[in-house]
């Protein structure tokens, strides 16, 4: 009884009911009008939503900041009309330098698009720290943006106009999701970035972005040189990548190319990788999707001989233990060791694998020759870089006390990492051969 | 003393809604930020010690339902004042309500805070607190019969929600940083456990409707499988949070979920679709402290003796709004979460314990009333 006297409140007066009512209408209209958002909303042509940021340093260490921003046409007739529009300040700090970009603009810069953060050479070696702050704060900008690094002025970089893209940064956005294909450029995304520069053991890599010319990006240019590269990986041209250290090109450049890294320790640049050894890096960490590459025949036929890298496995392998308690020895050697399969894409020899022999031989010949391309990699990372770019540590750390590793090995990591025996041991198996057993040849 | 009769009394809540409404009282708010509280203590091994929180929980569980069953139309106020006579009883009342209300301020602080912080920012956040206390307001005047409809409802679009997430989030995850599987050692996992068990006792806050429950025979058994799901799903989304952001990068962060939300996309056609996640979480944290709400002014309803509880609600929606604003900065209210987290549990262990050692004790038999109470009845 007094339950239904709770739920039913028989006390209440009809007038009273209608006040009720008439309250409840009135706060409904009020609140469809103040909390709709109309009262401050912004249209779209006010939005400038940016593509593209690059960062880089200026010669009297000053920050300077490039904004890509979108300017989407409102009619068909507009379609001539600039598609992007590519703005730069300068400021002390990374955030002072994005409020002036924010003052100058005469749209609101919205960040949840950026497709592309592009850190230049000089920025980059002074630390990536300081613009991971004021970015990971930012709740508009997207973990998922593609990180870059290049020699060539960012500004320049982000000002590319290609004719498949309508800006350098959707351009970017697209050469790097078609970087999966070959992998000689990792696929560093900004969360990849904020993860591992917070663990000495897994340092990151990050995509290196070049200007090239029209002929360099077409591969017509090539010539002697891609058979003076026969036993390189696809589009290596050396430690210092595509135009070495300086990255200059010597046509006008015109088009963006990904390829090879920057390799960070901490959050500092020390130094370049190119294709091949970025391509080893990700085959070692287990981040290798696919790699084409051409090697001469082994044996004494002569020619080369083209592969699709389909499937690789590394296991890194503590043989002497991992000694917990001696910091200065914890590991002193490991094993690299790299299972695959690789399938025969061309064949340029009179030698026609016909054979169990020489598909052993062969078999053999492609480990060596990927175990080459390891240990140059695991020499530039001890020595030339002095920093663990192919994640031995992270597999240490997954090994030991987690306050072994924080208090005891993580602060010297790198000085212990120089002095790890590291030993590659590649085991690779071909796979198929494609839709003929041999060449197709003309009767001489 | 037989139980007097109240406020919603006619209501009625099956087992599948006491299960849901447990569990959503368990992780709603919590899992927002409870890997930030619980991986600096545990580590890698974070998720464990959410599991080892859930067995604690479980045990609190099966002694509320051992209430339930003993005392099968009373709320807690009722057992308490049945089993430790009514000045005593009333006191245990006041601190359950108090620990309701700081449950309820705290939760509605987090939220909204999670709220303004990620997507709200120029929207000031009185007026997010607000709009949650008209909905929670609203909710409390229809009782918690519709509160436990409305809730298995969402409860199956969050479980969704959190699959998809999961699905999702797994390209982004790397496994191998969950090892070393022990974290910082077992001691400070039991630690962590301990601090995750606080968010297992929450489901204590059940005993104040327990008793519109339609069969209590099942109640031990219902909340146990509320805390279960409800620690499972925490577990889940921290051992992701870890996987996806590292030891460190959880640590950093304001909000482990939010970020890790952040990160998944539906390829390139759907990017940033972590609001419609929180749409749904945020629904599920709302039930949860309308749920909250309602046992807290029943729990001052019984109390105060009156016999219907609405009278309170508004009063108590502007208390529970104001106490939500006490924290003025994130910090602070991290700290005054870090602080509950700590020392609720033994609070949510007490309660279950307390009142079945004096049911015990007493003699009270199961099935609530003795003899005497039914021949007056």
């Amino acid at each position: 009884m007094t339950g239904m006297r709770a739920r039913t409140q028989p006390s209440v007066a009809p007038g009273g009911l209608r006040f009720g009512r008439a309250v409840i209408v009135l706060a409904c209209l009020f609140a469809a009008a103040s909390l709709s958002g109309c009262r401050d909303a912004r249209e779209i042509e006010s939005v400038g939503f940016v593509l593209g940021l690059g960062i880089d340093e200026t010669a009297d260490g000053r920050i300077e900041v490039w904004a890509q921003v979108a300017l989407p046409s409102a009619k068909p007739a507009e379609e001539e009309k600039q598609q992007s529009w590519t703005a730069r300040s300068v400021g002390d700090t990374v955030w002072d330098a994005v409020r002036q970009l924010n003052d100058r603009s005469t749209k609101v810069l919205f960040r949840a698009h950026v497709r592309a953060l592009v850190f230049g050479e000089r920025f980059a070696r002074g630390g990536v720290a300081r613009a991971l702050d004021v970015l990971a704060r930012d709740g508009q900008f997207r973990y998922k943006s593609w990180v870059f690094v290049t020699s060539d002025p960012v500004g320049d970089v982000l000002g590319v106009e290609t004719k498949q893209s309508s800006s350098a940064a959707l351009s970017l956005d697209d050469l790097m999701r078609n970087t999966a294909r070959s992998s000689t450029a990792p696929r560093s995304r900004f969360l990849d970035l904020l993860t591992s520069i917070e663990q000495p053991g897994d340092q990151p890599l990050l995509a290196r972005v070049s200007l090239v010319g029209p002929t360099e990006a077409g591969g017509q240019a090539e010539g002697e040189e891609s058979t003076a590269e026969a036993g390189r990986g696809q589009g290596a041209r050396g430690p210092e990548g595509p135009e070495g250290a300086k990255g200059t090109p010597d046509t006008e450049p015109n088009e963006l190319r990904v390829e090879g890294s920057a390799a960070l320790c901490g959050d500092r640049m020390v130094g370049w990788l190119d294709a091949e050894e970025t391509a080893m890096a990700l085959m070692v960490c287990n981040k290798l999707p696919a790699y084409s590459f051409v090697m001469p025949m082994p044996g004494g036929e002569g020619g080369t001989i083209g592969f699709d890298m389909i499937r690789s496995h590394a296991d890194t392998l503590f043989p002497k233990g991992i000694h917990t308690g001696h910091a200065a020895e914890l590991v002193t050697e490991v094993v690299i060791r790299i299972t695959g399969t690789v399938d025969i894409r061309e064949v340029l020899s009179s030698e026609q694998l016909m054979s169990m022999q020489s598909l052993d031989s062969l078999q053999a010949g492609i480990s060596r020759h990927l175990e080459a391309g390891v240990r140059r990699l695991v020499d530039a990372a001890q020595n030339r870089l002095g920093c663990d770019v192919i994640s031995i540590g992270e597999c240490v750390r997954r090994r030991v006390p987690a306050k072994a590793w924080e208090e005891d090995v993580a602060p010297t990591w790198h000085d212990q990492f120089r002095a790890i025996t590291i030993v590659p041991d590649v085991r690779f198996t071909v796979g198929k051969r494609g839709m003929t057993m041999q060449s197709p040849r003309p009767v001489h | 003393m037989g139980d007097r009769p109240g406020h919603g009394s006619r209501d009625e809540i099956y087992y599948t809604q006491i299960v849901v409404i447990t569990a959503m009282i368990v992780f709603a708010t919590g899992f927002l930020a409870a890997a930030r509280v619980l991986v600096p203590v545990a580590g890698t091994a974070a998720w464990i010690s959410v599991l080892i929180g859930g067995a604690f929980g479980l045990g609190i569980a099966v002694l509320a339902g051992y209430l339930a069953a003993r005392f099968p139309d009373h709320s807690l106020v009722r057992m308490a004042e049945r089993v430790f006579g009514a000045p005593l009883g009333k006191l245990i009342g006041l601190t359950f309500a108090a620990y309701c209300t700081v449950v309820l301020g705290l939760g509605s602080r987090e939220s909204v805070l999670a709220m303004w912080i990620a997507f709200l920012q120029t929207t000031p956040p009185v007026l997010i607190s607000a709009v949650f206390y008209v909905l929670i307001i609203y909710a409390a005047y229809l009782g918690i019969e519709a509160i436990a409809r409305v809730s298995l409802i969402f409860f199956s679009l969050v479980v969704a929600s959190l699959l998809v997430l999961t699905a999702l989030a797994s390209p982004v995850a790397v496994p191998g940083r969950l090892l070393p599987i022990v974290g910082n050692g077992l001691g400070p996992v039991m630690r962590a456990g301990f601090l995750a068990a606080s968010y297992a006792g929450e489901s204590i806050v059940v005993l104040a409707f327990i008793r519109h429950l339609k069969d209590k025979r099942g109640a031990s058994r219902a909340m146990a499988t509320g805390v279960a799901t409800g620690m499972a799903i925490m577990a889940v989304a921290t051992g992701f949070g870890v996987m996806m952001l590292g030891v460190r990068g959880i640590s950093r962060v304001t909000f482990p979920v939010l970020e890790t939300a952040r990160m998944v996309g539906f390829g390139q056609f759907l990017e940033r679709a972590e609001i419609l996640f929180l749409a749904l979480w945020f629904s599920a944290a709302l039930l949860k402290l309308a749920t909250v709400f309602y046992a807290s002014i029943t729990s001052v309803a019984d109390v105060l003796g009156l016999r219907d509880y609405r009278p309170l609600i508004i009063p108590y929606a502007l208390l529970g709004a104001a106490l939500s604003l006490i924290p003025k900065t994130v910090l602070e209210t991290f700290d005054y979460l870090n602080v509950f987290v700590r020392y609720s549990v033994w609070y949510t262990i007490a309660l279950p314990v307390v009142l079945v050692l004096g049911a015990v004790a007493r003699g009270l038999r199961e099935g609530g009333d003795d003899i005497r109470d039914r021949d007056a009845g």
